[in-house]
């Protein structure tokens, strides 16, 4: 079922945390909401789920305004960043919550809500543990039990907020995996807000970019790294140095020694310049020709990291492969190269 | 160190262990005779039976209290929340003559019951009453932190599933404060064993009718009778220490999943 | 989690539970603080004021004075000592020694006096010695101090504990490896972090140390002028069927009853404030 949007605003006294905000997810796709903290992210799912009301705008799914129904008549599997399991029920009462609060005419019989709670376990590959209690599971575990028990009632869509955010990095590799297997496997519309640009790039089909209450950006994980829409999405997707300053006659900006070739940016106007630490490079020089220093090697495993400081400037980072270790030392001087640069009006 | 160990001697052990040696060097004869007196008996059974009904309205008031107290804003919610602690703050002989005064048929309580024919001071009705009392505040100061704290996010769980607000509350809700509420209710129910001073006044202290059982102790040691005084107290002790073992088990089985916070 | 917001009640069930809460809370235990301060008017301002500078009445504010100025100081110490004791050091027998402080509110008042009586008094074990020797602490005032010595104990050492364990010892373990001796550590380093907490406990002791009813009843003998007490004084003149009297002293202990009350609301409401405002920077 799709998931819609429409011009839906929300503010908690004068704060207003969401702007007018549309956005649709196609039947059977995995978007995410990324956003720094406080971009208002968490405030969306929760207004889609009807687990808060906004202010203004409509709520949709699958063609059908559900804007006035409460969360336990809109049909979603919600999933929540602390679990929120039932503590004084064992994992196999977890999942079987949703089942046994139907209304009596479509309540499952016992034999079958056995046999429905055991599937999912073994979906979530928790079978052995289904007289646990939560407190008996590791983070891990309890967030599947969680995926598992909202899964059970069939939800037309499944909304996850920070499902991963207290699980250590490499569980959340491990789920994060899992969790598009699963994906693949049974095609619910699926939402998943996160803070994490890796998991909401490795993860969904299309990112929703959100800052300040608003979406920056949405696209194919692609689209978003390769063609950021403004500063704010340049900045926030991968390691980026920003530099700004007046363009000069010849088109370049001059930041101390360092000249960085515009391509299209008029002279004399003021321009911001997000340059991702992996697209620059670095090459030796003679003292005439050099323009920085490298003050500081860093070796980060599968690649390495430069500090090098412009000569009259900032210093700007730059990641390059590991065999670059061997000719560039501390002290020597550079020149530095952007392959791409975004510019964007300061 | 030698301070504290000295003051807890002085002021508890030794006079726990006079208690304690007066019953043992007592005749088994007087012993029994002590323990098994008509009036004596009457008294703990009503003690005790006042006691369990008192405990049992407090639970669901004292839940109802605590949950407003604990869930919702409204106006006058702290003087509210203030008002609960009114039985600690008041000496016992103060609001025993209060209670009284209330219920009394000329009281501003008491005239409502008398068209329909029922007396509250002077009967064991009262006594519940007053046991009431003293017993409300203990119910709504344990639960309601344990409200406080119930996560939001496992209501918020439980109604995205499909549970109507009520099965919510049944089902999620009420398991995790149950612990909360039997302890709550333990504590009002040991406190009114012994409770005296809210309790005289309006009891009427009738022999075999109205005489609750810290009367009796009173009873015997204006007749220099310490032994019969010291078994009727032993008595006491020992039904308001079995209760709260007996309730420390039961919990400790109903808790013993809940450790973490999951 | 952020900590939840309450909410306005919305739905018929939830104005009937507040509903039954407030009833329940005005009819309960309002009221009965309500009508002392009715009953004690009754006949006027003047016939109050008469009842609360009588002669009786004086004597018993006098000797509750002297029972407070003697119970709460000896309170504050061994309160501090015993919770310093029970958080700093692991001993054999501790379970025993936090028993021993939580008792005396396991123990119902009119027990809590009989102690005494089977110590002190005439037929009790040390009786006949304090006889030979003209001593007398039961029904007299030495044993409404130690009854109620004894019902007040776990006051201040109940509120200290739960702060001390919380506070760790960090700060102290600091002050000694810079050199400073017990003493020096606990006057200028613990006490003043618990003061707040010190101040609540004598409070709530002193409180109950004025109001004790059931133990004191026991002890005293109830020597009209020289033994009773202010909460005895409410029960002598109420079964002398002189109500307006009783009345009118039970609005001396409804006053500080209330004093105390507001006392805890604003010591609540500071440290509300406190963890505010530590929220708010961290």
């Amino acid at each position: 079922m799709s998931i819609e949007a429409v011009g839906v605003s929300k503010s908690y006294g004068a704060h207003p945390v969401l702007r007018d905000v549309s956005l649709k997810v196609d039947d059977g796709g995995l978007v995410a909401l990324l956003g720094p903290s406080g971009s208002g992210k968490t405030s969306l799912l929760r207004v889609l789920a009807g687990l808060e009301a906004p202010d203004a705008g409509r709520v949709v799914f699958g063609g059908r305004d559900v804007s006035r129904h409460g969360v336990a008549d809109r049909g979603v599997g919600f999933v929540f960043q602390h679990y929120a399991l039932f503590r004084e029920m064992t994992v196999f009462e977890n999942v079987a919550f949703g089942l046994r609060v139907k209304p009596r005419a479509v309540r499952p019989s016992e034999e079958r809500l056995r046999r429905k709670v055991h599937e999912l376990l073994g979906l979530v590959q928790l079978e052995s543990m289904a007289n646990r209690y939560p407190s008996q599971l590791s983070g891990g575990q309890r967030q599947r039990v969680a995926l598992a028990r909202a899964l059970a009632v069939e939800p037309a869509v499944l909304l996850l907020d920070e499902p991963f955010g207290a699980l250590d990095t490499k569980v959340r590799r491990q789920l994060r995996s899992w969790l598009r297997t699963l994906h693949d496997e049974l095609h619910v519309t699926t939402l998943i807000v996160t803070h994490d640009q890796e998991e909401a790039l490795e993860l969904a089909d299309r990112v929703i970019l959100m800052n300040d209450g608003r979406i920056e950006q949405q696209g194919s994980p692609t689209e978003l790294y390769e063609a950021p829409a403004t500063a704010f999405v340049a900045e926030f997707l991968g390691d980026v140095n920003v530099i700004e300053g007046t363009v000069e006659g010849d088109g370049a900006l001059a930041v101390g020694r360092w000249r960085v070739p515009l391509l299209d940016a008029a002279p004399g106007s003021r321009v911001r310049v997000a340059l991702r630490t992996a697209d620059l490079e670095l090459l030796v020089a003679e003292d005439d020709d050099a323009c920085a220093t490298i003050s500081r090697v860093a070796d980060l495993g599968e690649k390495i990291q430069f500090e090098a400081t412009v000569d009259g400037g900032p210093t700007v980072r730059v990641h390059l492969a590991r065999r670059a270790l061997l000719t560039l030392e501390r002290g020597a001087r550079v020149t530095i190269e952007a392959r791409v640069q975004r510019v964007y009006p300061a | 160190m030698a301070v504290t160990s000295v003051v807890l001697l002085t002021l508890v052990a030794v006079p726990l262990s006079a208690l304690v040696l007066t019953v043992l060097r007592a005749s088994s004869d007087a012993i029994v005779r002590a323990a098994t007196d008509p009036r004596t008996l009457a008294a703990c059974a009503l003690s005790f039976g006042a006691s369990a009904a008192a405990a049992f309205l407090c639970a669901p008031l004292g839940l109802a209290v605590a949950w407003s107290l604990a869930r919702w804003d409204f106006p006058g919610r702290r003087v509210l929340d203030a008002l609960i602690d009114i039985p600690f703050a008041l000496p016992t002989s103060v609001s025993g003559i209060a209670l009284t005064a209330l219920c009394a048929p000329t009281g501003w309580v008491g005239a409502c019951f008398v068209p329909l024919g029922i007396d509250l001071a002077f009967t064991r009705v009262g006594i519940v009453i007053a046991l009431l009392f003293t017993g409300l505040p203990f119910v709504v100061r344990t639960v309601q932190p344990v409200i406080e704290d119930l996560p939001r996010d496992v209501e918020e769980a439980a109604a995205s599933l499909g549970a109507s607000p009520a099965q919510a509350f049944r089902r999620v809700l009420l398991p995790s404060v149950l612990p909360a509420l039997m302890t709550g209710t333990t504590l009002a129910f040991a406190r009114s064993l012994g409770e005296y001073g809210s309790v005289v006044f309006i009891a009427g202290n009738m022999p075999m009718r109205t005489e609750v059982a810290p009367l009796r102790v009173l009873a015997h040691l204006e007749n220099y009778d310490y032994v019969s005084a010291a078994v009727v107290a032993v008595e006491m002790l020992v039904a308001s220490a079995g209760l709260l073992l007996a309730v420390n088990l039961v919990q400790r089985r109903l808790v013993h999943r809940g450790t973490s916070n999951a | 989690m952020a900590h939840r917001t309450r909410e306005r009640p919305r739905g018929p069930v939830a104005w009937a539970v507040l509903g039954v809460s407030v009833v329940t809370v005005a009819a309960l235990l309002l009221l009965p603080l309500v009508v002392v301060f009715v009953e004690a008017f009754r006949e006027g301002p003047a016939r109050w004021v008469s009842a609360v500078s009588s002669p009786d009445t004086v004597s018993a504010l006098k000797l509750t004075g002297l029972v407070l100025a003697l119970v709460v100081p000896f309170h504050l110490v061994f309160g501090v000592a015993a919770a310093w004791l029970l958080t700093r050091y692991d001993f054999p027998g501790k379970g025993i020694v936090l028993t021993l402080v939580d008792l005396p509110f396991a123990v119902s008042p009119v027990v809590s006096g009989l102690l005494f009586v089977l110590l002190f008094g005439a037929r009790g074990f040390f009786g006949p010695w304090l006889i030979d020797h003209g001593i007398r602490i039961v029904y007299a005032v030495p044993g409404i101090v130690l009854a109620t010595l004894f019902v007040t104990l776990p006051f201040v050492t109940r509120e200290l504990v739960p702060l001390l364990d919380a506070q760790g010892r960090e700060e102290e373990e600091a002050a000694a490896s810079l050199g400073a001796g017990a003493m020096h550590i606990l006057f200028r380093v613990t006490l003043p972090r618990i003061k707040w907490g010190v101040l609540y406990g004598g409070v709530l002791c002193a409180a109950r140390a004025a109001g004790e009813f059931g133990a004191v009843s026991v002890v005293s003998g109830q020597l009209r002028g020289e033994t009773v007490t202010l909460p005895l004084h409410v029960e002598v003149r109420y079964d002398e069927y002189a109500f307006v009297d009783a009345f009118a002293v039970a609005t001396l202990l409804a006053f500080s009853g209330l004093a105390t009350l507001g006392f805890k609301a604003w010591l609540e409401e500071r440290a509300r404030r406190a963890m505010r405002t530590t929220g708010e920077s961290g």
